[in-house]
């Protein structure tokens, strides 16, 4: 144990795991390809890409992070390359099998990585603080971008797109905890330590009226699910700025109420909440998409059919909504748990760097992202599994869909940036540390 | 153009047979290396030092985030592990998903069986999948039903399509063969055996006694309700289901089970319910019945005795029957009398009668089953003393009443079980449930020594068998003009301590002594003989 205590808890800069991580690709690729081969498909070089632009970037991102001396714990990174290793797993299957995940539309999230590396480049040793001066601009170009694609876009499957089927409201996803993050730490605001019972008329109208437009604008979009996750980013936010519960009681009042709302004047919204809670009193109807999912679960059963011995083509929006349930059938219950765990561990990571933030704006924009990433994976994956009503929204790293992956990409780049000591609060936090 | 060259060169390495193997090896290999690595990194973020305690992810959302992920966890298994629990997901598998290796296409269904424990239907594996067996063909065709992959459930089959596919967790045994079942994914399981209240030698004989006539034959246990013979004729194979049998639909066609759904005007046998009505309300009447019938305005024709058409028919003239007491008018059936009976005994009592046979709203036979186990609501509202024509045409079960086969068996039934009408039961797992009270005991032993009476003296004469006294009354349903009348004979076996109510309906049969009297002998006669009835 002694050996323990004079090496460091986790090992510095170098591997990041990548070894044995590349191992477990190298099989997944030759039971994916193999399994399409045994098909009867003819692989192309194409096809290696994605698997290629994988290496690439996560030996990238490990000798950037080894060459600029990356401060932070190797955990999370390795999470990080892992997590988009499954992902490229799970595409490259359903490109044998489905139209809207082939040739290119498989290479794109393939490139999330990039823009991790990109942005962490771009905001570490504490540049991040600087964006906490945006953040009302933040709030109006989340304003902008769906009021835009509700005058320009184009609906599909009940949700607007934006010409060449991207969702240019994901970037909501990155804006929203800017400018969350910005306006809870301005100090003129007064949110720090301030219970509901004590609140200050000014900031907490503006909460609400700010919280409002954006929400009767997604809800236009009949965008959810992305109302639901940027909700619950929000609240852990506003609880974790003022350090007081008392504000559930407004979000869960908020939350009943527009539920009976979307209740009362959303059909589909009606429909899929009676998918959820009883899925066979309309088996072919209602029920049909989440029943095919939990199908395609216990056909897997324990151990799972392994890559390519599923059938994703039987799961209704298996490339997006749904691909925790492809991924659930060829892995199985045992490949789900790790990936839950995987997740879980990503969650860990960014609990440990939101506490190891000094700046109020770096720690509400850590707490942020964390929660809402958490919250867009346990909404989907509760969706599949019937623990939640549907909502439609993607699986990040593992779902199809370029607009989503590069989002992911930069919300992970921005908390790869905050996971080191920013410069400036380095030299109190190695006092403190000393002192214990 | 980028040139997107084909890898032609892997092909060979993995058509490979030993590939299937590498595959396996290196899918483990997969499963145990992500776990490795899940493990190492669970490692390294445990030993990394928490921050500053004044900042922090709040405690209540890292809660409800782990419990979330918890959740999902077991909500997960609750359909990837134990979806075999859950009969309603593994019918729908096996409806409509359409993975050849879905192991839910490997569950069986469980045996159907009579009360005694003769399968009746039963799984088989066959080339193209799992099939129902129906072993005694069309004999149970309309009860039981049909579960076809094509043409879907009816009866039994659709009611107890999730019972059958059931598995509940019961002992430790149950809990083991789940262990196991979870890693060689439960080929070939069956679901639970289900007993239903049938009688297997009963029900063939009937079915042979009634062979070729179209009709319908009920035998009901008279304590419990328990329906031990339903017959229907015409029927199906379910064996040999096929378009043919789904283009005679309808009234005319054999999916009909005219025991339960069809419609009939009772004629004479409802004249036990109209005796039961009177003197459960007390009067015992000495009424004349003149030849020229009894009717209740002059606008209306008189309604007349069978006797006096006879007699019409042959040239002769008929006297009447003179004045009759109840029992020697439910002995010669005397339509006049009943007529005048059911006037004076007045609406309210004979509706009275009617609700508590329970017949003025739906029974439904089994819950969840399809519509042909629901037995529909007789109309007994509309009787008024405002109208005594239509109590007159009811009290002789004419005019707008229809009752179904079971509905007769259960009125004898309910006779002989001391005045309490029971829910017919087709399940030995159903409970016993009393429907309502026709009468008291006293009275219903006073209608079954009548009905007695009609055996030994009367229309049914041709009914004593010797050795078993047997109890009943003849039916003759006019149905219109040029139309033979529906003949029907029902009752109660033995007379003395009745078991078994009975019902035999012959679709324009004629009288009821000549066609429906001597198949329901021969079902009778037969079940004595060779002990059923025992």
């Amino acid at each position: 144990m002694s050996g323990r205590r004079n090496a460091p808890a986790s090992p510095r800069n170098g591997h990041l795991l990548l070894g044995p991580a590349c191992l477990m690709m190298l099989a997944a690729a030759l039971l994916v390809f193999g399994a399409r081969v045994r098909e009867g498909q003819v692989l192309t070089l194409w096809d290696l890409v994605p698997w290629g632009l994988w290496l690439m970037s996560s030996c990238g991102l490990a000798l950037c992070l080894t060459v600029w001396r990356y401060q932070g714990p190797p955990a999370f990174p390795s999470i990080l390359i892992l997590l988009a290793g499954i992902g490229v797993m799970v595409r490259a299957r359903m490109a044998g099998s489905l139209e809207e995940v082939s040739g290119l539309r498989e290479w794109v999230p393939a490139l999330g990585m990039a823009w991790t590396i990109l942005v962490w480049c771009l905001f570490r040793k504490g540049r991040i603080e600087s964006l906490r001066r945006f953040w009302f601009l933040s709030y109006i170009l989340a304003l902008l971008i769906p009021a835009a694609l509700l005058v320009f876009g184009t609906r599909f499957r009940g949700a607007v797109y934006a010409p060449g089927g991207m969702t240019p409201t994901e970037l909501v996803k990155i804006l929203i905890p800017l400018a969350a993050a910005g306006f809870f730490a301005n100090p003129d605001f007064q949110w720090k330590g301030r219970s509901l019972f004590r609140f200050r008329f000014g900031p907490t109208l503006r909460l609400v009226m700010g919280w409002a437009l954006l929400c009767g604008l997604l809800v236009l979009q009949r965008d959810l699910g992305m109302v639901v996750l940027l909700a619950f980013s929000l609240l852990a936010m506003l609880i974790a700025i003022t350090r007081s519960w008392s504000w559930a009681l407004p979000a869960i009042g908020a939350a009943v109420g527009g539920g009976w709302l979307v209740l009362r004047y959303f059909e589909h919204g009606a429909r899929r909440l009676t998918a959820w809670t009883d899925p066979f009193a309309d088996p072919t109807g209602a029920g049909w998409q989440v029943l095919q999912g939990v199908s395609g679960l216990y056909a897997g059963g324990l151990t799972g059919t392994g890559p390519g011995g599923g059938r994703p083509d039987r799961i209704p929006i298996g490339s997006s909504d749904f691909v925790y349930a492809v991924y659930g059938e060829e892995a199985g219950f045992l490949g789900s748990v790790l990936l839950l765990f995987l997740f879980g561990l990503l969650f860990a990571q960014g609990n440990r760097i939101a506490s190891n933030q000094h700046a109020d704006f770096s720690f509400l924009l850590a707490v942020g992202i964390t929660a809402g990433l958490v919250g867009q994976v346990i909404v989907n994956i509760g969706g599949v599994v019937t623990l939640l009503p549907v909502t439609g929204i993607p699986l990040p790293y593992i779902s199809q869909g370029g607009t989503s992956a590069w989002v992911t990409g930069i919300l992970m780049g921005l908390l790869l940036a905050l996971s080191e000591p920013g410069t400036a609060a380095k030299k109190s936090s190695g006092k403190k540390q000393k002192k214990k | 153009m980028i040139p997107n060259p084909p890898l032609h060169v892997l092909t060979p390495f993995f058509a490979d047979e030993g590939w299937r193997i590498l595959s396996k090896g290196l899918w483990v290999g997969f499963l145990l290396g992500f776990a490795w690595l899940i493990l190492r990194l669970t490692v390294w973020t445990l030993g990394e030092r928490a921050g500053t305690p004044r900042h922090r992810m709040p405690a209540g959302i890292r809660l409800l985030v782990w419990v979330g992920i918890g959740a999902l966890m077991v909500k997960q298994a609750g359909w990837q592990l134990l979806g075999r629990q859950n009969e309603a997901f593994v019918g729908f598998m096996q409806r409509y998903d359409r993975r050849e290796f879905n192991p839910a296409h490997r569950v069986r269904a469980g045996k159907i069986l009579d009360r005694n424990g003769h399968v009746l239907v039963e799984s088989r594996v066959t080339d193209s999948g799992i099939r129902r067996w129906y072993r005694f063909g069309p004999i149970f065709s309309h009860l039981i039903g049909y579960n076809h992959p094509v043409y879907g459930l009816s009866g039994i089959e659709s009611g107890a399509r999730e019972t059958l596919l059931g598995r509940e967790l019961r002992s430790r045994d149950d809990l083991i063969s789940l262990g196991a079942g979870l890693l060689d994914r439960e080929s070939y399981a069956e679901g639970p055996a289900l007993y239903t209240t049938l009688d297997l030698p009963l029900q063939r004989t009937a079915y042979e006694a009634l062979a070729g006539r179209n009709g319908s034959i009920v035998i009901l246990d008279v304590r419990s309700g328990a329906v031990r013979a339903m017959i229907s004729q015409p029927d199906f194979d379910p064996n040999r289901l096929g378009p043919s049998v789904f283009n005679r639909s309808g009234s005319e066609g054999g999916l009909v089970n005219r025991a339960i759904q069809g419609r009939y005007p009772p004629g004479s046998v409802w004249k036990v319910l109209i005796a039961a009505a009177s003197r459960q309300k007390g009067a015992d009447r000495t009424l004349p019945t003149p030849p020229e019938g009894f009717t209740t305005s002059p606008s209306t024709p008189p309604i007349r005795d069978h006797s006096y058409y006879l007699a019409k028919e042959q040239g002769r003239t008929w006297k009447g029957y003179g004045s009759l007491n109840l029992d020697e008018a439910l002995t010669v059936s005397s339509n006049v009398y009943f007529a005048q009976l059911g006037v004076l005994t007045g609406a309210a009592s004979l509706q009275r009668a009617v609700s508590g046979m329970g017949f003025t709203s739906p029974v439904t036979l089994m819950s969840g089953s399809a519509p042909a186990l629901r037995l529909p609501a007789i109309a007994g509202d509309d009787l008024s003393d405002q109208r005594p024509y239509a109590i007159a045409q009811f009290s002789i079960g004419q005019g707008e009443l229809l009752v179904s086969p079971l509905q007769v068996a259960m009125l004898m039934a309910a006779v002989g079980n001391g005045g309490t009408s029971m829910q017919p039961r087709v399940l030995e797992s159903q409970p016993l449930k009393p429907l309502g009270r026709l009468c008291t005991p006293a009275v219903a032993a006073q209608i079954r020594s009548m009905m007695r009476n009609v055996v030994t003296s009367g229309t049914g004469q041709k009914m004593e068998i010797p050795g078993l006294p047997v109890a009943g009354k003849t039916g003759t349903a006019e149905i219109g003009q040029g139309r033979n009348p529906h003949s029907w004979f029902a009752g109660l076996v033995p007379a003395d301590t009745p078991r078994w109510a009975f019902c035999v309906l012959v679709e324009e049969g004629g009288y009821g002594s000549a066609s429906a009297l001597p198949i329901a002998r021969d079902v009778v006669e037969t079940a004595y003989r060779d002990g059923f009835l025992r």
